[in-house]
């Protein structure tokens, strides 16, 4: 929520039973900690997956889109944004002024997106948050060959099954997740300044492979980088508004 | 006399280990058992061996003097000696129709297609061994996921009054896909179809891509239980496919038995 530029308040949950029932209640918490009346709010766009069948929406706008926008809000000499969210991948490329370049994206295979993490911190009965800091600790990673996260998830099994330190395969998750996005990060000419945004920039042990493999040092988010997208979304909201 | 020579087929799979005894006089099958791997091929292939052993009433040591491993876990067991899926599933198809010019294997991690002449030898083969789409995994994801056994799959299916399509390619992707729509609401026989038809949709496609022209067609792998999917891919083909004489998720186990009977095991 932004009034006058500036973030009133926000909030992340995990996603319910349907699109809809999750936007009611996320925007239900943001009213009720701000203290904000729901006839108050001028403007709504809504983004990601869910976004057209949003009841209270204004508008829908692509993720992409408002990626690229909510992090020009914050840090205005971005020209790069890796999004990682929980289904996809997207490296981003915008101009001065925060306007979509060009994109890579993928969404069509669970490797190299946040399910991948998800799936692996199941089978490690740890906390996606562990898997990043388990990671830093590790100086030999384990090899894993495979792409394909359901091939990967039997891999990580027999690294369990063999006694391999989680340390050492939680850095060998991160790193393979690493270079799923590294290998898509190519198609798109990456200039800096570049930040890293969506859930799995918080993970600091994929975030330093992928600084790594490219070669440049990733600007550090003053904001939760999982609310990335949501802002670029309040940010076109409040744009709109002004020019009704 | 007790003729106390046997020739093993162990194929163990990504999820399930199978295994087929065979003996000295002919190609008849003597004794076969299945069993879950569940991340340990060796323990069970040793299942499978005990089992055959207790069928047979033969000790585990002269069980174990013909054996030939295969399968995606078959470089792990330290039994016998172990030959790639491809040229097991190829034996054991020709064996027991060498009227099939194709044969269609669908595991469940993987998918292949193999083209057999008239005299048994594999022309050509194809193998989705990179990404799980398509394969048996989606299967066992989706009834997980709908709280069900992956043999309920079949006659629900076909219980279905309009599939719904699924729009992922990822196995994981689409049982996330098919979650929303069982919360949606959706009529669970049309969603199952759904997904028969999808994993239908994605052998199709390798088959045409091996060979356009032959209607000796024969599928096997655990996925080809599925009756639902069979039948899809012949509405997706055109013709009937060819009737295997032996349960589908055998076949490998069945040709490294062959294999091994014919002194491949020694």
């Amino acid at each position: 929520m932004l009034e006058d530029s500036e973030i009133r308040g926000f909030k992340i949950i995990r996603v319910k039973k349907t699109p809809v029932e999750t936007a009611e209640s996320v925007f239900e918490m943001v009213l009720s900690e701000t203290g904000i009346n729901r006839d108050n709010v001028k403007f709504v766009v809504s983004t990601g997956y869910g976004r057209d069948n949003i009841p209270f929406s204004n508008k829908s706008m692509t993720e992409i889109t408002c990626h690229g926008l909510g992090a020009h809000f914050l840090i205005p000499s971005i020209r790069t944004i890796i999004d990682i969210g929980g289904q996809d991948c997207k490296v981003i490329a915008v101009d001065r002024t925060g306007k979509l370049v060009e994109f890579a994206m993928n969404e069509k295979c669970s490797a190299g997106t946040g399910r991948y993490l998800e799936i692996m911190a199941n089978l490690l009965h740890i906390s996606l948050d562990d898997l990043g800091t388990l990671s830093l600790k590790s100086k030999t990673p384990v090899q894993l060959k495979s792409t394909c996260s359901i091939y990967a998830q039997a891999e990580v099994l027999q690294c369990i099954n063999s006694g391999f330190k989680k340390s050492n395969i939680a850095a060998g998750i991160n790193k393979a997740m690493a270079e799923r996005v590294y290998s898509m990060s190519k198609k798109v000419k990456m200039r800096p300044d570049v930040v890293i945004s969506g859930g799995v920039a918080k993970n600091a042990g994929v975030v330093g492979y992928l600084e790594e493999m490219i070669g440049i040092e990733f600007l550090k988010l003053p904001i939760d980088p999982q609310i990335i997208g949501a802002l670029g979304a309040a940010v076109i909201a409040q744009e709109r508004y002004k020019r009704k | 006399m007790k003729d106390y020579n046997f020739y093993i087929g162990v194929d163990a799979g990504a999820s399930f280990c199978k295994a087929i005894a065979l003996n000295s006089k002919n190609n008849e099958i003597k004794a076969n058992s299945i069993t879950f791997v569940l991340g340990n091929p060796e323990k069970a292939a040793n299942k499978c061996l005990d089992e055959i052993g207790k069928k047979l009433n033969v000790k585990l040591k002269i069980l174990k003097k013909n054996v030939i491993t295969t399968g995606q876990n078959g470089d792990k067991i330290r039994i016998g000696q172990n030959k790639s899926e491809i040229i097991c599933i190829g034996r054991g198809a020709y064996a027991l129709d060498p009227n099939i010019r194709i044969m269609v294997d669908v595991g469940s991690f993987s998918m292949k297609v193999l083209k057999i002449d008239e005299s048994g030898i594999i022309k050509d083969y194809l193998m989705n061994n990179k990404c799980a789409a398509g394969s048996g995994v989606l299967l066992e994801l989706v009834a997980e996921g709908l709280e069900m056994r992956i043999d309920e799959l079949n006659n629900k299916a076909f219980q279905a009054k309009k599939p719904i399509q699924i729009s992922s390619q990822c196995s994981i992707f689409a049982e996330s896909e098919v979650i929303s729509y069982k919360n949606e609401g959706a009529n669970i026989p049309d969603l199952v179809a759904g997904v028969c038809n999808s994993v239908a949709g994605r052998i199709y496609p390798l088959i045409r891509m091996i060979d356009k022209e032959t209607n000796k067609v024969a599928f096997s792998g655990g996925v080809a239980k599925n009756k639902y999917i069979a039948e899809n891919l012949e509405e997706r083909l055109g013709f009937k496919l060819v009737k295997l004489s032996l349960e589908p998720e055998y076949i490998a186990a069945y040709g490294a038995a062959i294999i091994a009977k014919e002194g491949g095991g020694t």
